[in-house]
């Protein structure tokens, strides 16, 4: 998870429900060749629920069975064995469809339609009015960045654009279900983000969203659970932060200390953990950051591009009430602001959700019991009188001890 | 029928960009046009009528047919080997209705294309006739085109005359 960020488990766990979206059960599919001789297992034996509100991933490397579960899910092959219900319908019930939006791993887009056409013709097909038509229309391109070049046909796109428009035309009817095969593919690191902060808008309004990818960075910043193929089999299936747990270590970060303090520090834990066991590192942001903070810099420079401007905001559509301002907004506010500028080193230590209350409880009650450490001292002291009442009530404590 | 029409009119738009309906178009005001030129007829009103309509229609038949199967066999087969159905088939339209789309927009397209070349047709005939001499007018007037709707109208059986602008006035 990046420092810009809130850890995204925190943000959806709220809005998710046990209403199950997508039940699989024992769902085989073998390809058969032309004498119906099996020729490929693509996926054995199958089970896992997608729950309503949550980000689900389907992890594995290329030809796991991903994109054919995903297939499955869609009505778009026929299951050899096993049952899948989508909405507690079949896949392939026609009305069931209006409430899913699809984006496939390639851009299988019209080459001969314009962006605007596009949009229109797949909101004809969900029996969008004209005025409801159009005002999403204009609302997608806006967020996918894509309206100063609306009149270009499809196929004169670049890849990245067409998968911005492809994204565009898989919300066009506000889904409950969102199936992203591959969605960061041939994106820039600022698409990626806006995709990875669009899923995050959508579960805060209780959508649930199934993302097929092998990026593991994508998965791990916005997905709540995950299913790990391997051979069309699941290999391993849980909440993200039940299997990347490493329940033995523990990481504390603090702002910059004095020499002193450290060793102080260090003292202390050394007295209960070997010394080669104890690891001290600087925290720096990662590239997706740095890299958006340097393109904005560029932006901000008022650098001229032919190709996809970044997604202005979420839609109003999509975004519904859930949230007052979009998370592409609060970013551009966070990296246009004058601390973004350099690396925060102290902004993985306000992420409430990664503070565990349990060791931060025990490692509190241990420096109490040692007096030699001593009270640490407060990050930032605005208000010196209150510090001044607090000393009052701790030497009445201190004093009342034996 | 929103999404039938958007199917039809997704047939229109890949005929047109593909640039078919032109092409179609052009061959079929070619052969209108161009056929009577290179046929000799008899110089008589009834040849001249029996050879026009028989080959221009003739070979209208032909070209429509031709693109119909063209244009049946191409929408389709495209859309599968493109992959473009994947994404039409997730959405909520059932599967006839994207073949009968798709046959609504083929059938209007083989329309259009027929009423311009019926156009052409008779467009040409009329300029063709006004070179004939009088008592040929007066046949053709009579007998030819307007012979079978005065057949199924009996108010329309007066003979008709060629006014000097070109229309003909029933007399």
């Amino acid at each position: 998870m990046t420092a810009l960020e809130p850890n995204p488990s925190s943000q959806t766990g709220n809005r998710k429900s046990e209403e199950v979206v997508v039940s699989v059960r024992g769902l085989t599919k073998v390809f058969k060749d032309f004498w119906n001789r099996p020729k490929a297992r693509a996926v054995d034996n199958v089970d896992f629920d997608v729950r309503r509100g949550e980000v689900f991933g389907l992890l594995g490397p290329n030809g796991s069975g991903k994109s054919t579960t995903v297939k499955l899910l869609l009505g778009l092959l026929n299951p050899t064995r096993g049952q899948i219900e989508v909405f507690g319908h079949s896949p392939r019930h026609v009305q069931t469809k209006s409430r899913i939006g699809y984006l496939p791993e390639e851009s299988y887009l019209y080459r001969y339609l314009n962006s605007r056409e596009t949009l229109n013709f797949f909101g004809n097909l969900f029996h969008l009015g004209k005025g409801e038509r159009a005002s999403r229309i204009e609302q997608l391109l806006e967020m996918v960045g894509l309206s100063q070049v609306h009149m270009r046909s499809v196929g004169e796109f670049s890849k990245g654009m067409q998968r911005r428009i492809g994204l565009a035309q898989a919300l066009i009817n506000d889904p409950d279900l969102v199936i992203l095969d591959e969605p960061t593919s041939g994106l820039d690191p600022i698409g990626c983000r806006e995709v990875k902060d669009l899923i995050l808008a959508l579960t805060r309004r209780g959508k649930t969203v199934i993302l097929s990818s092998h990026l593991l960075s994508d998965v791990e910043d916005v997905c709540d659970r995950v299913v790990i193929y391997y051979g069309g089999k699941i290999q391993a299936m849980g909440a993200l932060k039940d299997l990347l747990a490493t329940p033995d270590a523990i990481r504390i970060t603090t702002p910059a200390l004095s020499r002193e303090t450290m060793e102080r520090v260090l003292e202390i834990i050394r007295r209960d953990v070997a010394a080669d066991k104890v690891r001290i590192d600087t925290p720096t942001q990662n590239l997706e950051s740095y890299f958006l903070d340097v393109v904005q810099k560029a932006r901000r420079a008022a650098a001229e591009t032919s190709g996809a401007t970044s997604g202005a905001r979420v839609a109003a559509y999509l975004r519904g009430g859930a949230e007052e301002r979009p998370p592409a907004e609060k970013i551009l506010e966070r990296l246009t602001s004058p601390q973004a500028a350099q690396p925060k080193p102290a902004a993985p230590v306000a992420t409430g959700p990664k503070v565990d209350d349990k060791k931060l409880e025990a490692l509190t009650k241990a420096a109490e019991s040692t007096p030699s450490a001593g009270k640490p001292k407060p990050a930032t002291e605005e208000k010196p009188v209150d510090f001044s009442k607090a000393d009052e009530k701790l030497s009445s404590l201190l004093g009342k001890k034996p | 029928m929103q999404r039938l029409l958007a199917i039809t009119w997704l047939t229109w738009k890949a005929a047109f960009r593909f640039r078919l309906f032109l092409v179609i178009a052009v061959l079929l005001l070619a052969a209108v046009v161009g056929l009577p030129i290179l046929i000799k007829d008899d110089g008589t009103a009834r040849g001249f009528t029996q050879i026009l309509l028989t080959y221009t229609l003739s070979v209208i038949t032909a070209l429509l047919g031709l693109s119909t199967l063209w244009l049946a066999c191409g929408t389709l087969a495209r859309d599968i080997e493109e992959c473009q159905i994947q994404i039409v088939a997730t959405k909520p339209i059932a599967r006839w209705q994207i073949w009968l789309g798709k046959w609504l927009g083929i059938m209007s397209l083989n329309a259009a294309l027929l009423a311009l070349s019926g156009a052409g047709v008779y467009g040409l005939l009329q300029w063709r006739a006004a070179k004939l001499p009088a008592a040929d007018k007066s046949f053709c007037a009579n007998r030819c085109w307007w012979r079978a709707v005065r057949r199924r109208n009996p108010a329309m059986k007066q003979p008709l005359k060629r006014k000097p602008n070109g229309f003909w006035r029933r007399v």
